[in-house]
């Protein structure tokens, strides 16, 4: 008997970072959350589930679609015509307060209150069921919820659902932070969690399991995606599985391109390590970011010339896989040192004046006024982006441009040579 | 550096070339060779020799790669000479001339550190870079930084880098441009804004999708309600009409079952039977009568038939003779054949006898040898094979075994090597100490390679001490009070920018109050009240005056001339000193800001004092700073830097400490572990030699001894083993031998018994039993023989005699029948009395056979007789039921009451089947109750007009129901629909492109703007002492023809002018060309006398190197080639000059200049002391 665990499932939330470029495979990302919605669906049906949990963030925030919501309905009225029965508790995302339409979900869907843990129980194939849960009334919920779980119901399979960043998880909002050990003194016979996007069974003596967000969005969310599968046997949890259920996969191809002797080999490499990471994507299309590494006497080159070796990257890689970026992680041959006072060459003031901006980032604006008024005009997602493409006040932001400006000014001062060569 | 000699082993076609390059006081090396004589090659053999072979080198064509060789003699600018050779490879390519490796840090120092970018780029030039410059410098329209920056040499045109920077930047956005990549990605994401919002599913939409689609459904629902009704009504009346003749055919039925109500109900079938029973009735007494005739006619045919003959009484004993009749015939007739056979094969058996050995053996054969005998010897024969090849193979197998068994005996008596298990012991706890001289060899190269690091890191350090080791006793001030000098400092510079940044705020400030008050005077007349004092005065004064002379009349002179009439004078004065009063009372406010301003600035300018005041005496703490700064490092020996760069001086000259001190710890390694290799290689010899082995002679290192030690240790274990081996190979051996020697006693044994064998079974034939057994057969088969044809003869005398016997019998058995029968018994031979009886027995018994045949037919006709009239009692019988169920003793009047009971029984089923049909409807009750009170005058009418009706329900439902459908179908769509949910990751994708855009455009301009600066840096630092070299340069290089370079502020900011030479006697301004207003040459001279300043500036302040001008002079004319080489002598004052050309003519030119400060190489004559062109290679 299975109980199939989705979280974090973020309907119809967008995939971000993918540059819309010419060819780029547009089509097999558009829907992606609900397409990966409807294989849960498909794998519940099929494992004959009990019941289908959904521990938070089923939701992005506000429905800026009503269709959002009537979507997720027909899915569960999928599921209910199956004798499945859904289990929802929002999470910080798709809080009461947070979310303002709601619609009246199909019969087979119970949705946990906000103002108390609740239990629901049920009895399917002679298998005694007791959901508990609780939903989130606000986003910022800091206070512990666990606590406040009732007592398990005795004969019963008791499974408990909460989003919340477990106590020592350093890379994740604390909402309703509580720990493993407090979760077990509950006496569930299980736990299923939301909030962190990272499948994950804790170690603790029941089983306390993160089935990570449903779909990868962005390029830190890379790998497999999707649910978890509980097998019930004599009212307790006997086997944790994680199948997938992602449409689309995100992956970094790191690639070593220090044996490279051009661009083309370089674009090559990228190509043939992109389709390596397609081979093992199950089948997906690809969503990849590119990372060029080693040390290379094409460092200047890679990086003066970036748009177009994406460009060439794009063109060789397979189609299925979406080129997300470039990322010149390259080193020169050359050491970089400071020029001396006495040299009175006009490269080694090129230097000197990359320097004395790396010391002095203020300066970057008042060298380019018109810096300001571009970042007036994009949209407030890119102007308030804390990685936005302009960041004068921030001194990273302005080492790593002037990084760039080291390799495309060395280059292209030196193209003399080269056509002399 | 200066080359004191080039030296060409092996470089493209040149060998065993040397070029001396040192002379006491010589400004210019001339080398002179035909074009492709190998100019360029020398300059790039310079290149590779002071910075190293590239990967590939384009010079590998005559000689191998591997064998290119370029060396040198040099010296420094401070004395310090070096000889180096430079091969091509991959590491310590550069050697002593012997060989020696030189470390690259050695050179680097020679070179003061410059790179190869710097020596090809500033210090080499060809004609075609010269005219590349000029060109730039004439497309740059003579901006200084341009200028300057390109004739730097190391950059190439920096315009066109720039332009293009901005270039590629603007087609991603500027403010005004509509087709750039960001705005046309800004529209799109605007466009998909708004598609978005559109595709978005609201709440209100959703509510009246919903709200339509219910209301559409009741109304589609209530008109089918009443279109249901309105059908049934429709129904109901199509039914009556249909069923009202029906209804009329029941009421007339029910009534003629009333009238036959007394009449029985028969089925039809009583009717059909009784005519069938009639019509067999008749059949049956006309085949009675046809019966009894043939009865009668049979029994008369009996009746005429003879009686029963005797013989057939013997009929069976006579067919017997028929067949023993048969039977002898053919006995008669094999007879003599078989008597044939019979001598046959005594003959066989005589001849047969002979062949065998048994010449008096009787045909009958007695005195046969048994079966059984000639079997066993067959057996013995077949046998006999074996057991002497079992037996000569066991006398084989025993000669091999014990040859091998003495052998292996032999070998296992040898002598059991020494145990190497000492030395093997030793060589386990030496393993750690194997790979000691790797260790070893690792420990010196990290102590070289730190050593080296450290050396080249100490060169590079500036200030440096004299020699590596001072820089360990240098007496460096504190960690701490270098801190404090450097915050000191530091605090200091900031004081005095803090300073230097209110006096400039003070100046602006006072600039400021400046124009406010200037601003504030244009829009004021110029009343000042030192105006208004002075027009008073004037005033008081003509009044004084007039009183004076008008009034008071009074003589004397008039206080000041006011000139004019008295009246008129002071009439002008009071005037002008009220319109002075009117104007500034008019004025007033702006009077009073102008006072303020006045006020302002007279702050302002004690604020500029104050300030400069304050810059003063932070100059002068910095100064104190700096001075305590320089005493902190009295008696170092050094010239410090400012404190920050000596704190990474510090912590520079700390790590070469560092890794001095790492050396000086590899090396001590090195040595314990040189120690510890050599012990470990004693122990391992001496227990060689303990073991009889011989050590390796001389020296071998630790590994070398090992591994000879190992190899013995292998060889003796394996001997050891060998030797172990052939002791178990013995035993297995002689364990051998012992069976074989068992397997040939078995083999005697057996070979005994068979010939015992044999010879007890050869006895009977009373034959030699000495006969070989493979010969056997030939007496053993024709025994056998002789069986077969005795068995056979015996075969055919019983034959023959049977053959006799049968023909005795049938005599006998002929004669008795016919005596029996009452035949004669002729003296014929007895197959012709047999025929005789066979004869009379067949006519009797044909007559017996009819007989027989009419009994039976007699007999069939009397049984189908009873039959018949059987059959004729059971029709009438059946008559007789039928009359009774009519109600009838009158069996002729049958068919009339059938027709009666028929009539009744139609009726019945055309009720049936009407209230069938009625049932087909409905309920027939329910049917006959509304037929019979319908209105049938109006029922057509009134089907007509619900038909209409319903027609119109009909398309009103319709429409509903389409209408419920498409709402349906709407909150299905809406159910379905991805919404906005594609177009906002469409909108994402843009953002993505929008992001990379901005990022593509950020780094662009940031780049320019790099580029930008450090050109306006460098012009900063750069013009005045550059343009004033260049300026003499141009000047000398233009023969006289410019007089000087100037910087003029044009309208982008300063520019280069060449300012053309006075005509003599021209008082005028000089005209101040330019770059556009030059001629190419000019320009081209231009560019030079700029590299030539920027060589200068760089020798000036870093070691110098050999300036190599690559057939720079081919387009100049003799004067201004002779100005070029002046040029290039004055450089030749501050560095080795080398001037490559393939003129003669500028070679004489040179000469003639420069007369001994010249010397000319010319290429043919080094080339001859290559041998191998010598030869003519």
């Amino acid at each position: 008997m299975k109980i199939v665990v989705c979280a974090d499932v973020h309907l119809d939330s967008r995939l971000r970072g993918l540059d819309a470029y010419e060819g780029a495979p547009a089509d097999a990302i558009r829907g992606a959350s609900r397409l990966a919605l409807g294989n849960v669906i498909k794998l519940a049906i099929e494992e004959r589930a009990v019941a289908l949990l959904v521990p938070g963030d089923l939701f992005d925030g506000d429905w800026a679609d009503y269709g959002t919501g009537l979507h997720f309905a027909a899915e569960m009225k999928r599921l209910g015509k199956a004798g499945i029965r859904a289990f929802v508790a929002w999470g910080n995302h798709d809080a009461e307060s947070n979310v303002s339409r709601r619609l009246a979900w199909p019969d087979n869907v119970h949705v946990f209150p906000s103002d108390r843990a609740a239990t629901e129980r049920f009895e399917v194939e002679g298998l005694r069921l007791a959901i508990h849960g609780r939903s989130f009334p606000r986003p910022d919920v800091t206070e512990n919820l666990a606590t406040t779980y009732p007592a398990p119901v005795e004969g019963f399979l008791n499974v408990g659902m909460l989003h919340t960043a477990l106590e020592g998880d350093a890379l994740h909002a604390r909402y309703a932070p509580c720990s493993p050990a407090e979760l077990v003194a509950r006496g569930y016979q299980g736990w299923a969690l939301g909030h962190v996007h990272q499948r994950r069974k804790v170690e603790a003596a029941c089983p306390i399991v993160y089935p990570g967000n449903l779909q990868g969005r962005h390029v830190r969310e890379t790998g497999p995606k999707g649910c978890a599968v509980f097998t019930v046997e004599d009212r307790r949890i006997v086997d944790v599985a994680f199948p997938p259920a992602d449409v689309l996969r995100w992956d970094v191809a790191e690639v070593d391109v220090s044996s490279a002797t051009d661009l083309d080999a370089v674009a090559r490499l990228a190509a043939d390590s992109v389709r390596g990471l397609l081979a093992g994507a199950d089948g997906l299309p690809l969503a990849c970011r590119v990372r060029l590494r080693g040390r290379t006497e094409l460092h200047d080159e890679v990086v003066d010339r970036l748009h177009e070796l994406a460009n060439s990257i794009r063109a060789t890689a397979p189609n299925e896989a979406w080129i997300e970026k470039v990322e010149a992680r390259t080193a020169p041959c050359r050491e970089e040192g400071t020029p001396t006072a006495d040299r009175t060459d006009a490269l080694a003031e090129v230097e000197r004046t990359l320097r004395e901006i790396e010391s002095k980032p203020e300066l970057v604006a008042e060298l380019l006024p018109d810096l300001g008024k571009l970042a007036e005009i994009l949209p407030a997602e890119l102007r308030n982006d804390p990685e936005g493409p302009i960041r004068p006040g921030d001194p990273d932001w302005v080492q790593a441009r002037i990084a760039e400006a080291r390799s495309i000014l060395t280059r292209r001062l030196a193209a003399r040579r080269e056509e002399d060569a | 550096m200066r080359l004191l000699e080039l030296r060409i082993e092996r470089y493209g076609h040149f060998s065993s070339m040397r070029l001396p390059l040192d002379g006491e006081g010589c400004l210019l090396h001339v080398i002179l060779g035909p074009n492709e004589a190998g100019k360029s090659t020398l300059l790039d053999a310079i290149s590779d020799l002071l910075f190293g072979f590239p990967a590939r080198s384009p010079y590998g064509f005559r000689f191998e790669n591997n064998l290119l060789r370029v060396g040198a003699a040099m010296e420094r600018s401070d004395g310090e000479g070096l000889e180096v050779v430079r091969r091509k490879g991959m590491r310590n390519t550069l050697t002593t001339p012997d060989q020696k490796p030189v470390d690259e840090a050695v050179l680097a120092r020679m070179l003061g550190g410059a790179t190869r970018t710097v020596f090809e780029d500033l210090f080499a030039l060809n004609e075609e870079r010269l005219r590349e410059g000029g060109r730039n410098f004439v497309a740059g329209k003579g901006n200084v930084g341009e200028a300057l920056f390109s004739a730097s040499g190391l950059v190439a045109d920096v315009r066109k880098v720039l332009d293009v920077l901005d270039a590629e930047a603007r087609s991603l956005w500027v403010p005004t441009a509509r087709q750039a990549e960001v705005p046309i990605a800004l529209r799109r994401i605007g466009e998909l804004a708004k598609e978005k919002a559109k595709a978005q599913l609201s709440v209100a939409t959703w509510q009246k999708d919903s709200h339509e689609a219910t209301r559409a459904a009741a109304e589609s629902g209530r008109a089918e309600e009443k279109l249901r009704e309105r059908r049934r009504e429709l129904g109901r009346l199509q039914r009556i009409r249909r069923c009202i003749d029906t209804v009329t055919d029941l009421r007339v039925c029910e009534q003629t079952l009333a009238e036959l109500e007394a009449v029985p109900l028969l089925q039809e079938i009583q009717r059909d039977r009784r005519v069938q029973t009639e019509d067999r009735l008749r059949r049956a007494l006309d085949s009675l009568e046809k019966v009894r005739a043939e009865s009668r006619d049979t029994e008369g045919k009996l009746a005429g038939l003879p009686g029963r003959a005797p013989i057939l009484d013997h009929s069976v004993a006579i067919e017997l003779l028929r067949e023993s009749r048969s039977v002898t015939r053919k006995g008669v007739l094999d007879l003599p054949k078989r008597r044939e056979e019979a001598a046959a094969c005594e003959h066989m058996i005589e001849s047969l006898a002979t062949k065998a050995g048994l010449p008096n053996l009787r045909p009958d054969g007695a005195g046969l040898p048994a079966a059984a005998v000639v079997e066993s010897l067959r057996r013995l024969a077949a046998q006999h094979s074996g057991v002497e090849s079992t037996w000569k193979a066991g006398e084989a197998t025993l000669r091999r075994e014990k040859s091998d068994f003495e052998e292996k005996r032999e070998a296992a008596g040898r002598p059991l090597p020494p145990d190497p298990a000492p030395l093997e012991s030793i060589l386990e706890s030496t393993a750690r100490s194997a790979d000691l001289s790797t260790q070893v060899e690792k420990a010196k190269g990290e102590a070289r390679d730190t050593r080296d690091e450290a050396a080249v890191r100490f060169l590079r350090l500036n200030p440096r001490p004299a020699t590596l080791d001072a820089l360990r006793t240098v007496a460096v001030p504190l960690d701490d009070s270098l801190a404090r000098h450097e915050r000191t400092i530091a605090d200091c510079e900031q004081d005095v920018r803090a300073a230097k940044a209110r006096l400039d705020e003070a100046r602006d400030d006072l600039a400021a109050r400046h124009r406010e008050l200037s601003e504030a005077e244009a829009g004021t007349l110029a009343t000042t009240e030192e105006e208004l004092r002075e027009a008073r005065a004037r005033r008081a004064d003509a009044w004084a005056r007039l009183r004076r002379d008008v009034v008071d009349r009074e003589a004397g002179p008039p206080a000041r001339e006011i000139g004019g009439p008295l009246a008129d004078a002071f009439e002008i004065h009071v005037g002008e000193a009220d319109s002075i009063a009117d104007a500034r009372y008019r004025n007033a406010t702006a009077i009073a800001r102008i006072e303020s301003h006045r006020k302002e600035i007279a702050k302002s300018e004690k604020a500029v004092g104050d300030a400069s005041e304050n810059v003063r005496q932070e100059e002068t703490r910095h100064a104190a700073a700096m001075a305590a700064w320089t005493e902190a490092w009295h008696g170092t020996g050094i010239m410090p830097l400012p404190p920050a760069e000596m704190r990474r001086w510090n912590d520079e000259r700390k790590e070469i400490l560092r890794l001095l001190d790492g050396a000086s710890r590899s090396e001590k390694i090195a040595e314990s572990l040189e120690r510890q290799e050599a012990t470990a290689a004693d122990e391992v010899r001496r227990e060689m030699v303990a073991l009889g082995l011989e050590p390796p002679a001389g020296s071998p290192g630790l590994a070398t001894l090992r591994i000879r030690a190992r190899t013995s240790v292998d060889r003796l274990k394996e001997e050891r083993q060998a030797h172990a081996t052939a002791a178990q190979t013995l035993e297995a051996a002689r364990i051998t031998l012992r069976t074989a020697e068992r397997a040939h006693e078995e083999a005697v044994r057996a070979r005994d018994e068979w010939q015992r064998a044999w010879d007890a079974a050869i006895a009977p034939l009373g034959r030699d039993t000495a006969i070989d057994p493979t010969d056997a057969e030939s007496v053993l088969g024709p025994i056998e023989s002789i069986r077969a044809e005795v068995a056979k003869r015996v075969t055919l005398v019983q034959r023959i005699d049977a053959i006799g016997r049968d023909l005795d019998a049938f005599g006998s058995t002929a004669r008795e029948l016919a005596c029996a029968v009452g035949l004669a018994a002729p003296a014929s031979e007895p197959s012709e009395l047999a025929d005789a009886i066979l004869r009379e027995l067949s006519t009797a018994t044909e007559v017996e056979r009819d007989r027989v045949n009419l009994g039976e037919v007699l007999e069939k006709s009397r049984k189908a007789e009873r039959e018949t009239e059987a059959g004729i009692e059971r029709d009438r019988a059946e008559l007789a039921g039928l009359a009774k169920l009519l109600a009838t003793d009158d069996l002729s009047n049958l068919a009339a009451a059938e027709k009666n009971a028929a009539d009744k029984r139609d009726a019945s089923n055309r009720r049936k089947e009407l209230i069938d049909r009625l049932r087909a409807e409905g309920d027939p009750d329910e049917i006959r109750r509304e037929v019979e009170n319908a209105d049938l005058d109006s029922l057509d009418a009134d089907v007509e007009g619900l038909g209409t009706e319903i027609a119109a329900l009909e398309a009103d439902h319709k429409a509903l129901a389409e209408k419920t459908g498409a709402a349906r179908l709407q909150l299905e769509s809406h159910e379905r629909s991805k919404g906005s949910a594609d177009l906002a990751q469409d909108e994402e994708n843009e953002v993505g492109r929008l992001r990379s855009a901005v990022e593509r455009w950020v780094r662009l301009r940031v780049a320019s703007a790099v580029l930008g600066r450090a050109l306006e840096s460098y012009r900063e630092k750069n013009q005045d002492p550059l343009v004033s070299i260049a300026s003499e340069r141009f000047a000398s290089l233009t023969a006289g023809a410019f007089e000087r370079l100037a910087t003029d502020l044009g309208d982008h900011g300063p520019e280069l002018r060449a300012v053309r030479a006075r005509e003599p006697g021209d008082a005028g301004e000089p005209e101040r060309l330019l770059s556009t207003g030059l001629s190419l040459g000019t320009a081209d001279q231009l560019f030079l006398a700029l590299r030539l300043a920027a060589v200068e500036r760089y020798c000036a302040a870093s070691e110098p190197l050999p300036f190599v001008a690559d057939d720079l002079l081919p387009s100049f004319d003799d004067d201004r080639t002779r100005a070029a080489i002046a040029s290039l002598a004055k450089l030749g004052e501050t560095t080795q000059v080398l001037l490559f050309t393939h003129h003669a003519a500028v070679a004489d030119l040179a000469r003639e200049s420069l007369g001994p400060a010249v010397r000319i190489h010319r290429l043919a004559d080094l080339r001859r002391q290559d041998p191998t062109t010598t030869k003519g290679a």
